[in-house]
């Protein structure tokens, strides 16, 4: 017999992962072909011999006596669910800082406004400014994905602000978008030095991949946290810390690149 | 027979002895994946604690309809691992690669000393697996061990339906290769029906 199944055919059949149509007409070559048959009894021995022994090989393992429910209960204490009284706090200590700044800048504009620089004299240096961040129930970074697609860096949280080497680093990041998303992107979080050497990075798909973007609906929050280790080898000094979004199918950040950039400081 | 859904509502609500029924639950199950995928019990187990300790503290973004919980959990075991096979840059190898080195998976034939080879051929199919790419590991372990379905490992991997399908299927003909390389000589190779 000349036309037999394919390996591949074969092997889809024996997981199950044929559509229906395809599996009817498999299974009718089956019933006519020994060669084949026999081919298929072969791949499904292989198949039951490979999970037999992994599920021993997995079954013959054992997390170790310290492994317990003691051992992460104070980090459970600290971080339980957020409260809708800790989402007012939030709230309110967000929009009292987004004052607090904003009162700032109209002071600083008036006091530079009223002094001015002399003309051609050296003014202070234009040191090019990060997107800002407003805390607060504020739209504050936004990127355009793709035609029509439009997401909202809300807010987030840091952890600290001034770390140790060696140390974790959780952000937490407050998604919203205005538009359904086609695409599922990922998030990239970068440790820069002042040379805008990378440090430390993590890349992730939203809140560890149970949040893929694809799925945010309209004006949903999406809280999604990461966590980046800081190198033990880092110096104490002033570093940038760098968020955005790519698109992980072609590597390509979207929008302008960075949605969130602030310093970070590390002391010994 | 533990009723995890109840245990959900209730460690929502602040009760600590559901925290701990459910992290007892999923401990050895969590451990085990995250052995499978990392290949090292230290490393395993320092996943599975920050997993168990990040579902704990975001019970409230598990969303029953979308999928079963140890999909959630095992969501977030993948994507733990692959952090940590980040950050480490825990080495692996193609099996190729290793074969090429002087590994060896072959399968003995067939002799009275029927425990010995079972326990040699078990880590035979254990190294094989864990010379498989990151990628074909985690989709063989979650269809064969964790008998995920094909749409289950496409949400936990975060690949489409068709990506985990193939997945599967390159790591069974890599792992058969491997473990039994004359078993298809019979058969010959995608033949065309």
């Amino acid at each position: 017999m000349s036309n037999h199944l394919s390996d591949t055919e074969l092997v889809d059949y024996a997981h199950h992962a044929l559509p229906d149509a395809l599996r009817e007409t498999i299974d009718g070559h089956l019933t006519a072909c020994p060669h084949c048959q026999a081919a298929l009894t072969s791949h499904q021995a292989m198949q039951h011999r490979i999970q037999h022994n992994l599920q021993a090989d997995l079954e013959a393992v054992h997390s170790s006596p310290q492994m317990t429910f003691a051992a992460i209960a104070p980090r459970l204490k600290r971080s339980r669910q957020v409260t809708q009284g800790e989402q007012s706090r939030r709230f309110f200590s967000s929009a009292a800082m987004l004052a607090t700044l904003a009162a700032l800048v109209v002071v600083l504009a008036a006091v530079f406004g009223a002094i001015g620089y002399p003309s051609g004299g050296a003014g202070p240096a234009v040191i090019p400014q990060p997107p800002s961040v407003a805390m607060g129930a504020v739209l504050t970074a936004s990127i355009a994905v793709a035609d029509n697609e439009q997401l909202h860096l809300m807010d987030y949280d840091l952890s600290a602000a001034q770390l140790t080497p060696g140390a974790i680093l959780t952000i937490t990041l407050y998604w919203q978008t205005q538009r359904n998303l086609m695409g599922d992107y990922d998030v990239f979080i970068h440790l820069l030095d002042a040379t805008g050497r990378l440090m430390a990075s993590q890349d992730a798909s939203p809140a560890e991949g149970t949040r893929p973007t694809r799925g945010w609906q309209i004006g949903e929050p999406i809280t999604d946290s990461h966590t980046l280790l800081l190198p033990n080898t880092l110096r104490a000094g002033d570093y940038r810390l760098s968020v955005g979004l790519y698109d992980p199918s072609s590597g390509a950040r979207l929008g302008n690149g960075i949605l969130l950039d602030r310093s970070i400081t590390i002391v010994p | 027979m533990c009723d995890i859904s109840a245990l959900i509502q209730q460690w929502q609500t602040g009760d600590e002895r559901a925290g701990e029924a459910l992290y007892s639950h999923y401990r050895e199950p969590i451990f085990r994946l995250a052995y499978g995928l990392l290949g090292d019990a230290a490393d395993a187990e320092e996943v599975a604690q920050d997993t168990l300790t990040y579902a704990l503290n975001r019970i409230d973004q598990y969303d029953a309809a979308r999928s079963s919980f140890s999909t959630w959990l095992h969501t977030i075991t993948v994507s733990r691992c692959r952090d940590r096979q980040r950050r480490r840059r825990l080495p692996w190898q193609s099996l190729t690669a290793w074969l090429q080195q002087g590994g060896d998976v072959r399968d003995p034939a067939p002799n009275p000393e029927a425990r010995a080879i079972q326990l040699e051929t078990q880590s035979q199919v254990w190294h094989a697996i864990q010379a498989l790419s990151p990628p074909l590991r985690e989709a063989i372990l979650l269809r064969y061990w964790a008998d995920h379905t094909f749409q289950e490992i496409a949400i936990i991997t975060g690949c489409p339906v068709s990506t985990a399908q193939s997945r599967v299927r390159l790591a069974f003909q890599q792992l058969r290769a491997a473990i039994a390389p004359t078993a298809l000589a019979d058969f010959g190779e995608e033949q065309v029906r």
